[in-house]
């Protein structure tokens, strides 16, 4: 498969970086918008792949998000200008809004256009979440749409933390497809 | 100096213990920086917080620039930044490692089945939070205190079209938002 330069990682995630509100999981389908719809550089399945590992570790969901494509499409050097690429944004934006304090807060022009920048940022969002659950529907259809509504669900509604879910969802995954599928039912327990 | 170095290694505590992400970080920020160091004030966190909402980017990163900066300059934003992202990114490197070498085991293809749908799961509760705070102001239409952005609305469906009709990428569909707030200033 083709890959993208360096310089195109770098400058995709900074610019990726640069106009994601909303922090922990609300970077990712801007992500695969850009990398599995837009480039076709990842499949929806290997992207999601990518994903569930970056829970495992501390940190930025952003930033880990960032550097584990890079590391994927471009070895160790893909990943450090990832990496570069991803937390420059907040360094120069909170510098600048740290010596511009007061009159970015009471500035009425920027807030009209954040406002309106994080309208459209909600829609991106919203549309590239629709194509991720297509294509995490596309294998064991009927199992991935009970385990994706009712993470939804028990997530939105209760205050279960998030890593229980993830944990609880890796398990079941183990269970369900190598236990249960492949050694119980094709008898090779 | 003593200054960066101090920063770099709260921030680098801070970084290895953060899991969860998002307002994870708040209670250890609160810990290490507010209450240990006394490096900001808890309003000042309240603050940071708000921008955080404001603006792009990770909260754990706009905390380490913020306190960074406060306390030794532009400098001390960096080296509080590398600190916070630098645990992380030795771990993901490793996990990677591991990862591309051994993905095609039968019990990790398993967990991965089952992961996959529950991410995207997580990733629709991250997108209708968001929703929420832009279009209603932070509350869903009929629960108290909701009220309607009619311009972020007005953005968000220009955005829904936009990514649904053409292939106008993120930066386009942001900037276009943003034109869309800045005529909204001149126009109410």
């Amino acid at each position: 498969m083709e890959k993208p330069s360096l310089f195109r990682l770098a400058s995709s995630f900074f610019k990726i970086n640069m106009v994601t509100f909303g922090g922990g999981y609300s970077i990712i389908p801007v992500i695969s918008k850009t990398y599995v719809e837009k480039w076709g550089y990842l499949s929806e399945e290997e992207m999601l792949n990518l994903i569930a590992l970056c829970p495992s570790v501390p940190g930025a969901m952003a930033v880990n998000a960032s550097v584990l494509v890079g590391y994927r499409l471009r070895g160790k050097t893909g990943a450090l200008v990832s990496f570069i690429g991803a937390i420059l944004p907040p360094l120069f934006i909170i510098t600048a809004v740290f010596y511009f304090y007061a009159e970015f807060q009471s500035n009425q022009i920027i807030q009209a256009v954040l406002n309106g920048m994080r309208g459209a940022v909600s829609a991106i969002m919203l549309y590239a979440t629709f194509n991720m659950a297509k294509g995490a529907l596309k294998s064991n259809k009927i199992f991935s749409l009970l385990m994706m509504s009712s993470i939804f669900l028990i997530g939105y509604f209760t205050d279960v933390p998030t890593v229980a879910l993830i944990l609880s969802a890796g398990a079941i995954g183990f269970f369900y497809f190598r236990v249960f599928k492949t050694l119980v039912l094709k008898g090779g327990l | 100096m003593a200054m960066l170095w101090d920063l770099f290694v709260t921030f680098l505590t801070i970084g290895s213990t953060a899991f969860g992400g998002g307002y994870a970080v708040m209670p250890l920020i609160t810990r290490y920086v507010v209450e240990e160091r006394q490096w900001i004030t808890i309003v000042e966190l309240a603050d940071v917080t708000s921008i955080s909402q404001m603006t792009p980017g990770p909260i754990i990163l706009n905390s380490a620039t913020f306190v960074g900066v406060k306390m030794a300059g532009f400098m001390g934003g960096v080296v509080a930044t590398l600190g916070s992202v630098l645990p992380s990114f030795i771990l993901i490197l490793i996990l990677g490692y591991y990862f591309f070498k051994h993905s095609d085991l039968a019990f990790i293809q398993a967990i991965l089945s089952g992961l996959r749908p529950a991410i995207v799961g997580l990733i629709l509760i991250a997108s209708l939070a968001l929703i929420q705070t832009s279009l209603f102001n932070g509350a869903w239409p009929g629960m108290e205190g909701s009220s309607f952005n009619v311009v972020a609305i007005l953005t968000f469906l220009v955005g829904l079209l936009i990514s649904s009709k053409t292939k106008v990428d993120t930066l386009g569909i942001v900037t276009i938002g943003g034109l869309i707030g800045l005529a909204s200033y001149f126009i109410f």
